[in-house]
């Protein structure tokens, strides 16, 4: 349908908006389903999806929940049975091998078990993403020199994969990722074999290429921390659904469903306030008379000095019973629980205050009984000890 | 020279054919094995790729060779070299002799080495194929940059268990006018009751077993970075 021929001129308004808006879309998934023969259920349901140039795209899911198979769509390792996958303008499922073969040299892949070639080098290991003859010995050498350097690992250069730790053998891999100057980099958990400090190295290094190369990177992992670190986007796939999606800031300080919920949960100690209060409460010196409340910030209020000034302006305690702040996608993100005493009008007007300020509140524990009466460690003592 | 004459006596006498026969298992296990090597690892590459999930996975050709080397294997070496003797005559143009044991040799080892280097390249990480998939390369550049290349100790380890295998299947192919160092026992040593013959076929065969052994494993060490 061309522009003149359209009547309705909404709807060739809606059309040109769509293009310019898909003009830096470099990855799309459109109703994309899949199944493996003799399987049962769907790997893959109805997935739509789109990437940005320069994004770095975060997958996160349970094991199973189909992240492998989705980020295997976008280099045609995994053919979709229904929807289309584009990549750089280019329908997958219509590519022959040969054009097949010159899109995945232009989309780099690393792998959480790195897949080194153990019988060859460091140099020979990145040298062989290149086709045969195509650069002579020295280019060779001078580019992967080069590309060791932008990994910070040039010292290597002779080494084999065995004589290699974790986090360096993933240097590596990333450097053969990027030996054909790829624009898109996939991340198959890739720090999910590494310890804490070699993650955050790794996460570190997948943001710089992503700032200095300005390489669209997708990112698919089990871990929320992994998001929070490098993310600018996230989808939450569970059972090959797509159960939320899209900047993380928002994802993250207000989780839709429930999947998300226990993630973003699992990151911090506040989502564990709960249980842990069950299980300590005493002795984080709560007792029952006492108000638990849970209030997450977002961005700006973080800055305020929000509990010192309850204590000011309510004449209450707050006892801070756990506290986080981290940054998320460069905004700050994080929250309080705190325990007081107060009368039940003082407690509404304390959340009143906080909820008109955009805190999220939530109560944890309302006060039983009335003050003084015995906890229920001290009721119980007297029988421990008859036993 | 006169302490083997005093303990092979028989040997001693006939030192020339004993020679003789040394070279002609030499040869025979010389042009086995490296046409039954090149067969092999073809057909090798055959099965891992054309199995299920494979790179050119093809259920038809897959079956075709796996079940033929599957019924290669079940039918006795001795009993396959004298049921296939009209064949081997009508190959070779003769069914004795070292040209008539070449034939049925091959017959016998390779469906023996097929499955060995079979294993020997089921040994690559599928997530290496994984990745040289990802970096573009193509099917046959895979076959020859990773399951070939990464398997090299793997193979050399394989081959030295087969050639150990083929030094026996090259006596066995004596005992039907094959010769060799085979032959040469059947005929002195067990049939003529020289023990001293026997003896000292023995001691050859260690010795080749062992120069097979350490070869191997010095490719093994020299070329495995694992």
């Amino acid at each position: 349908m061309t522009s003149h021929d359209t009547v309705d001129g909404s709807a060739a308004q809606s059309t040109a908006v769509e293009s310019d808006s898909t003009d830096d879309v470099i990855i799309r998934f459109d109703h994309v389903s899949k199944t493996y023969p003799g399987s049962m259920h769907e790997a893959l349901r109805d997935i739509n999806l789109k990437i940005r140039k320069g994004d770095i795209y975060g997958i996160i899911g349970l094991s199973g929940a189909g992240k492998s198979t989705l980020v295997r769509c976008i280099n045609g390792i995994e053919r979709v049975d229904e929807g289309q996958v584009t990549v750089a303008g280019n329908n997958i499922a219509q590519l022959g091998r040969r054009d097949l073969r010159d899109l995945r040299r232009g989309i780099g892949m690393v792998f959480q078990s790195f897949n080194l070639m153990p019988s060859r080098t460091v140099e020979q290991n990145i040298a062989l993403a290149w086709p045969r003859h195509t650069l002579s010995r020295e280019q060779r050498h001078a580019r992967v020199v080069e590309l060791l350097k932008l990994v910070e690992l040039d010292d290597k250069i002779d080494a084999y994969p065995a004589d290699l730790s974790g986090g360096q053998r993933q240097r590596v891999a990333i450097a053969r990722a990027l030996a054909n100057d790829p624009q898109i980099l996939l991340s198959d958990e890739a720090t999910s074999a590494l310890d804490p400090l070699t993650t955050e190295s790794i996460l570190a290094l997948l943001g710089r290429l992503n700032r200095e190369l300005g390489i669209t990177i997708v990112v698919i992992t089990h871990q929320m921390q992994v998001v929070k670190e490098i993310c600018n986007r996230v989808a939450v796939i569970s059972n090959g659904r797509i159960v939320e999606g899209g900047d993380v800031y928002p994802v993250f300080a207000d989780p839709q469903s429930a999947v998300t919920r226990s993630f973003v949960d699992n990151t911090s100690n506040l989502g564990k306030a709960p249980g842990l209060l069950g299980t300590y409460g005493s002795r984080l010196g709560v007792t029952e008379s006492q108000t638990v409340l849970r209030l997450k910030y977002v961005a700006q209020s973080v800055a305020e000095p929000l509990v010192a000034q309850l204590g000011r302006d309510y004449n209450v305690l707050p006892n801070i019973l756990f506290a986080d702040v981290s940054v998320v996608d460069g905004a700050p993100l994080g929250g309080v629980v705190i325990a007081f005493d107060a009368e039940a009008a003082t407690v509404r007007a304390i959340v009143d205050s906080l909820k008109s300020r955009g805190i999220s509140v939530e109560t944890l524990q309302t006060p039983q009984g009335g003050i003084g009466r015995p906890d229920d460690a001290a009721s119980r003592r007297p029988i421990a000890q008859e036993a | 020279m006169n302490l083997f004459a005093t303990l092979f006596p028989h040997v001693a006498d006939r030192v020339d054919e004993f020679y003789e026969c040394m070279l002609q298992t030499l040869v025979m296990v010389g042009i086995v094995g490296i046409i039954s090597f090149v067969v092999s690892l073809f057909l090798a590459v055959v099965l891992v790729t054309t199995a299920p999930h494979g790179l050119f996975a093809n259920r038809a050709v897959y079956q075709v060779v796996d079940k033929t080397i599957n019924f290669c294997r079940s039918v006795p070496f001795i009993i396959l070299a004298t049921t296939i003797i009209p064949l081997t005559r009508w190959v070779m143009g003769t069914a004795i002799g070292v040209k008539g044991a070449v034939f049925p040799l091959i017959i016998g080892i390779t469906p023996f080495f097929t499955r060995q280097l079979e294993s020997a390249l089921l040994g690559v990480n599928a997530g290496l194929i994984e990745a040289a998939t990802a970096m573009g390369l193509s099917r046959i550049e895979i076959v020859w940059r990773v399951y070939l290349r990464e398997s090299i100790p793997r193979i050399a380890k394989v081959t030295a268990i087969t050639i150990v295998n083929l030094l026996s299947l090259t006596a066995v192919i004596g005992v039907v006018g094959g010769g060799g160092l085979g032959d040469f026992a059947i005929r002195y040593g067990f049939q003529r009751y020289w023990f001293d013959a026997s003896v000292a076929v023995v001691l050859v065969y260690l010795v080749f077993i062992w120069v097979v052994e350490t070869i191997g494993k010095a490719i093994i060490q020299t070329m495995s970075r694992e």
